[in-house]
């Protein structure tokens, strides 16, 4: 948006003024007689003046102000209750004027604007990039590990303005490259194979390990296999742990056989701190001794039946230098100490003498999971040399060259900048590389080297479109168009088929690009869509930023609630997205996906799986829509009680598109006293008798106080904890009932134009990762109105957008 | 060029340093030699300190002493206290904790980002290139801005911050290191060429964007520079007791926030003991902790936000004497420890105390919560100021006095007026 433009507006203006002769004065007049006295030289509320709105003169926020005045008397929030109030009619005649007129400055905008604003990648998506750019398996390898966490604008991550590049950042980058560099240039021999077993029948080949972590009794020693895990102290082979853990990276199976033995035994639950009743179940986990505690995961748990030898066959994707565990992860909680000293003299007298041996008396009459036989081999590959680097240097020669080195780093750049290079364009690399060669006659080295260039060029770094060379003429090119659409949809570069689609000049057909999408969206990467969009535009990132009380919701952490919650509002959301159903479900909907312990936390009927499904509601559940949801309750709570103001402010951003202004800055803020109060509605009632906090809570609190039965991990209650009584009615400003909680959802539902408003324009931002601009407002208008018409149907409404001209032009 | 009585006076008091030897860094170190004072520390907690428990209600010499502060009463003598300083332009909110020292916030700022240089980074490009590392970031929170308006990263990690202070790399991982640098020196020297190639490209809107990372280029070539230099210099050697514990008493070190304050604390003092660094900063975080504390029921940020409950207050002025407890042990160490020149360390330091934060409850940026420490400014009272409708005296003032004091000739920084010379010199 430029000043031309703006002046264009005015011009809009002046010549509607002249078409009606009352109209030149009527908007002057209108702001000075009914906004002007909050929003001009003596106070500005919500930092908005409109006494300077005129004359040729001021810059082009002046636009956005007007359009934010039309908004507000479109939602007739302004002026506030209590002010003087423009006859209806006069709002109709204004409204009139503001809407011809910035729809033409918005024309005027559209043609002339610059907006095209450089967005470097953010953490997730460089990450994303890299694993598909070298076909990397990322579970383990995090180069971005130690990235600084990017900055959000408008809520979103991927906002170029926002993202901004520092020194520290830039280290970063170089030392990401030099990682990513080792992984993915593999010109060696496939790394030789390790087959490490314990137990059973050893072949001849394999080696006899010893393994660590484990307790041996004396009869065990003659008998083979009689290997069992009294606690949950870890067992592996301690070769695996001294050598520094696997030769290299790729497939291993771990094999092993279990069976529990005498999971009742003589020992009472509570002495050993173990739960009798539950299978014994064993558990897989993996370590670096190099990446320390961060690296620690389990990988797998399997059920140990009782009496009976299971065997079980792992397969996982294991970095090189990482080692495995086998744990018992339900076993007696404590040291094998503690039992000696503490427990076994209760039921054994004689165990208070060492001489007696106590460990001797334990083994063989508590509760024990045996491992019969551990093994582990691997690593396994489809190919050799890995695709990843194969694709980029393809059969290397014996001996290769320099003409090799070009050619190998030039197909790197190719794909690393999402669009064809020039060798030209390209010689510094080559250059740089080259004399790495010369110098160290290490072919490899100079190629990773290269390669370490090339991930540090700004090309790679950022998502950089060229400057228009027409400015009537402002569309983006083929592979520019691949690469935000691949970056909306999958936070990564485009995949080989977009990319041969940009080649061919075919993306700006609709048919193919409409097919590309729904390809796109069909694919398991656009997970990521789903993660960093709910994560962003439903706060989720923010749960588990405040954890309640460990002693105070022991279930929140036995059931892993905070991690089910998220699944919740990940799988709802990616329902509505692959099924294409309305975007309104997302206010309400007869469904939801939950698994036992969620619906415990529910009170629903309770479920028998374990696992994720989807379920019906009751119309009476308080589940339906997002609003129902744990994830969002709880991270709208600070993990001790519920804080309406968030929430109210959570639903006024996020469902209604109608953020309430910050505090204003020119007021001394208020120091509440709050002694004396007993509910929370109490105490934000005293904050409200404030008239300078009343303007903007009077919005909020009524919708915050509205999910109180909802409490700060999103469980139902019907009454505080204090027995006292929730109150959860109230009022909008424009006088709207809200019996409850269901209230704001009515509310919702029966302006769907309004949130599909919201919706729109958050996932506007998320894909193009810039501020939407007065000019985008077509756009979205459009889209929106389209919606009815087309069922609400959430895919279509990422087709509009991705169809929408501000997606194609720069 | 290393004044062997130096030297051996530091192995006296049980640290061995390798003193730099560039000729550049000693005439850097004697254009400064004519300041007061050497050094500086921050300490700031994110949510402040309860007003109505840190300030005294007399000013002048014989103020009483207020709950908050009598844990730093044997500090009295070393020690300022401020009422009403604040900065004028900042709002209210959680982000006026972060301007603590730079006194303007991000959002009206945005087209002069490199207003948001805060007080501790300007230092570090002053007073802190001649020590390894130019300023220490430490703890949770964070208070400072690069020249180029970037919040930097702090370290709440003792072993880190150890490791990062006194362990030297074995030779073949400096060799490696060695490498590295200068490998990544010409990387850089093909992306600036290049970038300055796509920046001919790209919209006016864009090439500033590109900008900033033109800068990022020049910054880290110059600390790659550094760092090569300073890699060829041995770290000081300090026993690990610090992070590991005593051998003799069996004592075990809690390295968990907030049980970590002490040995953090124990980690600065080193670090300025063994000139590591001139200019350090350190975070108490905000954020919804149960502190580990008897008698504390609800998360710290729930506290702060008391409303003047007293059972709420209660429970926070046990978090916040901790924090004054933990401050006082700090400057009772810094005063017995001597510095290169024999001078006491709190002598040579000056040492903030305080936050952006005024009143958490209102989530207020008036009125912030300030005490200074040593740095041979002319301490022992208690001083306020008048307050001119919200505001009340700009706090840059006293950076400004803080800046002369080492030797900074600036008399002006971010919304200053004037200085705070004639209270404190």
């Amino acid at each position: 948006m430029n000043r031309l433009a703006l002046i264009l507006l005015f011009c809009a203006c002046a010549k509607l003024a002249q078409a009606d002769t009352r109209g030149g004065e009527l908007l002057q007049p209108f702001l000075k007689s009914y906004c002007v006295k909050c929003h001009g030289p003596d106070k500005q509320s919500g930092d908005r003046r409109f006494d300077r709105l005129s004359g040729a003169e001021n810059d082009f926020e002046d636009a956005e102000l007007l359009q934010e005045i039309l908004d507000q008397l479109n939602l007739a929030a302004m002026p506030p209750e209590g002010e003087l109030q423009p006859s209806p009619a006069k709002v109709k005649r204004v409204v009139g004027l503001l809407t011809s007129a910035l729809a033409k400055a918005r024309e005027a905008a559209r043609e002339h604007a610059g907006k095209v604003v450089m967005r470097r990648l953010n953490r997730a998506e460089y990450r994303n990039t890299i694993r598909d750019l070298f076909q990397l398996r990322m579970v383990d390898f995090d180069p971005t590990a130690t990235f600084p966490a990017d900055d959000s604008t408008e809520g979103f991550d991927n906002v170029g303005e926002g993202l901004v590049t520092s020194d520290y950042l830039l280290r970063n980058y170089l030392e990401a490259a030099r990682k990513v560099a080792d992984k993915a240039i593999l010109p060696g021999p496939r790394p030789p194979m390790i087959r490490y077993q314990t137990g059973g029948e050893a072949g001849a080949n394999t080696d006899r390990e010893v393994l660590s972590g484990v307790a041996v009794d004396k009869e065990g020693r003659k008998e083979a296999g009689r290997l069992f895990i009294k606690f949950r102290q870890p067992l592996g082979f301690s070769r695996l742990d001294k050598k520094r853990g696997v030769p290299g990276s790729g497939e291993y199976v771990i094999r092993f056989s279990a069976l529990a033995v005498r999971r009742k035994s003589r020992y009472k639950d509570e002495d050993l701190r173990y739960n009798s009743d539950e299978p014994m179940r064993l558990s897989i986990s993996i370590d670096s001794r190099e990446l320390g505690a961060t690296a620690h995961r389990i990988i797998g748990e399997y059920e140990i039946p009782d009496d009976k030898v299971v065997e079980v066959e792992h397969r996982a994707w294991l970095e090189k230098g990482f080692t495995f565990h086998v744990h018992w992860a339900n076993g007696p909680n404590g040291s094998f100490k503690r039992i000696l000293r503490k427990v076994l003299p209760k039921y054994n007298k004689d165990a208070l003498y060492p001489i007696r041996n106590p460990p001797e008396m334990y083994v063989g009459s508590g509760p024990e999971l045996h491992v019969r036989t551990l093994e582990i081999e691997g690593p396994f590959y489809d190919q050799w040399p890995p695709a990843g680097f194969a694709r980029y240097f393809p059969n290397p020669p014996k001996r290769p060259g320099e003409r090799y080195l070009d050619e190998s780093l030039l197909r790197v750049a190719t794909a690393a900048f999402r669009r064809p290079v020039s060798r030209e364009e390209m010689e510094p690399y080559l250059d740089l590389a080259k004399n790495y060669f010369t110098e160290r006659d290490d072919f490899w080295a100079a190629a990773k080297y290269g390669v370490r260039a090339i991930l540090t060029s700004p090309n790679f770094l950022y998502l950089a479109e060229t400057a228009p060379s027409d400015s009537r003429d402002r569309r983006v090119s083929d592979h520019e168009l691949a690469t935000r659409l691949s970056y909306f949809l999958w936070s990564s570069m485009p995949d080989d088929e977009l990319r041969a689609t940009a080649d061919r000049g075919a993306l700006c057909d609709p048919n193919v690009m409409r097919q590309q999408v729904l390809r796109m969206l069909s694919d398991p990467k656009s997970s990521a869509f789903t993660d960093n969009f709910t994560g962003q535009w439903l706060g989720l990132r923010k749960l588990g930023d405040m954890p309640p009380d460990p002693e105070k919701n022991q279930a929140y952490y036995e059931d892993r609630l905070e991690e089910a919650m998220r699944q919740e509002t990940r799988m709802f959301f990616a329902h509505v997205l692959n099924e294409n159903r309305s975007i309104l479900e997302f206010v309400d909907s007869d469904y939801t996906f939950l698994n036992a312990a969620l619906a415990r936390h529910y009170g629903i009927a309770t479920m028998k799986q374990e696992g994720f499904r989807k379920v019906p509601l009751m119309p009476n559940s308080h589940r339906g829509g997002l609003l129902g949801h744990g994830s969002i309750l709880t991270a709208t709570s600070n993990g001790v009680e519920t804080q309406p103001v968030n929430r109210g402010v959570w639903v006024l951003e996020n469902l209604l598109g109608a953020p309430p202004s910050p505090p204003p800055p020119d007021v001394d803020p208020i120091e509440p006293d709050t002694r004396g109060v007993a509910t929370i509605r109490q105490l934000m009632e005293k904050h409200r008798s404030n008239p300078t906090c009343y303007e903007c809570h009077r919005k909020i609190d009524p919708v915050g106080l509205s999910l109180e039965n909802y409490d700060h991990i999103g469980a139902w209650r019907d009454r505080y904890r204090k027995k006292l009584p929730i109150d959860s009615t109230g009022e909008l400003p424009d006088g709207t009932k809200i019996p409850g909680p269901g209230g704001i959802k009515r509310f919702l539902l029966d302006r769907p134009e309004q949130f599909t408003r919201c919706l729109t324009e958050k996932l506007f931002v998320y894909a193009l990762g810039r501020r939407l601009s007065f000019a985008d407002r077509g756009d979205i208008n459009q889209i929106v109105s389209a919606m009815p018409g087309r069922r609400y149907g959430f895919r279509e409404l990422i087709q509009q957008i991705i169809a929408s001209e501000a997606f194609h032009t720069k | 060029m290393i004044n062997t009585s130096r030297r051996n006076f530091l192995r006296a008091i049980g640290v061995s340093i390798a003193l730099p030897a560039f000729d550049s860094l000693h005439a850097a170190d004697n254009t400064r030699s004519s300041a007061s004072a050497k050094r500086f520390v921050c300490v700031s907690p994110n949510y402040g300190m309860n007003p109505s428990g840190f300030f005294p209600e007399k000013t002048g010499a014989d103020y009483e002493t207020s709950t908050l502060l009598k844990p730093l009463e044997p500090h009295r003598a070393d020690l300022t206290i401020f009422t009403n300083l604040d900065h004028p332009g900042v709002g209210g909110g959680h982000g006026c904790s972060q301007t603590f020292l730079n006194g303007v916030e991000i959002k009206d700022v945005q087209d002069q980002p490199q207003r948001l240089h805060s007080l501790d980074q300007l230092l570090g490009e002053e007073i802190g290139q001649t020590t390894r590392f130019p300023s220490l970031l430490l703890g949770g929170g964070g208070v400072s801005w690069s020249r180029a308006g970037i919040k930097l990263p702090t370290n709440g990690d003792p072993v880190r911050v150890f490791t990062k202070l006194f362990l030297n790399d074995n030779p073949k991982l400096k060799q490696q290191t060695r490498n590295f640098l200068d490998e990544d020196a010409s990387i850089l020297d093909v992306v600036r060429q290049d970038a300055k190639r796509l920046n001919k490209r790209l919209a006016m809107a864009d090439q500033n964007k590109l900008d900033q990372f033109l800068t990022a280029i020049r910054e880290v070539e110059r600390k790659l520079k550094r760092q090569r230099d300073w890699l060829e210099i041995a770290k000081p050697r300090v026993s690990d007791k610090v992070i590991r514990g005593g051998d003799e008493d069996d004592t075990i070190v809690d390295l968990a926030y907030p049980y970590n304050t002490s040995v953090m604390y124990d980690l600065m003092v080193l670090a300025l003991q063994t000139n590591s660094t001139n200019v350090i900063c350190y975070g108490h975080p905000g954020g919804n902790r149960l502190f580990p504390f008897d008698g504390i029921t609800s998360g710290y940020h729930s506290l702060t936000h008391h409303g003047k409950r007293p059972d709420l207050l209660k429970e926070l002025t046990i978090i916040e004497t901790f924090y004054a407890e933990q401050f006082s042990r700090f400057l009772a160490k810094l005063k017995a420890t001597p510095d290169s020149y024999g001078q006491s360390l709190l002598e040579s330091t000056v040492v903030l105390f305080g936050s952006g934060m005024g009143n958490a409850s209102s989530h207020s940026s008036r009125n912030l919560p300030i005490a200074v420490a040593g740095g041979g400014l002319r301490h022992g009272n208690h001083h306020r100021f008048e307050r001119h409708g919200r505001d009340g005296r700009p706090l840059s003032d006293l950076f400004v006095t803080i800046l002369q004091q080492l030797g900074v000739e600036q008399d002006a920084f971010s919304t200053s007026v004037s200085n705070l010379n004639h209270l404190l010199t």
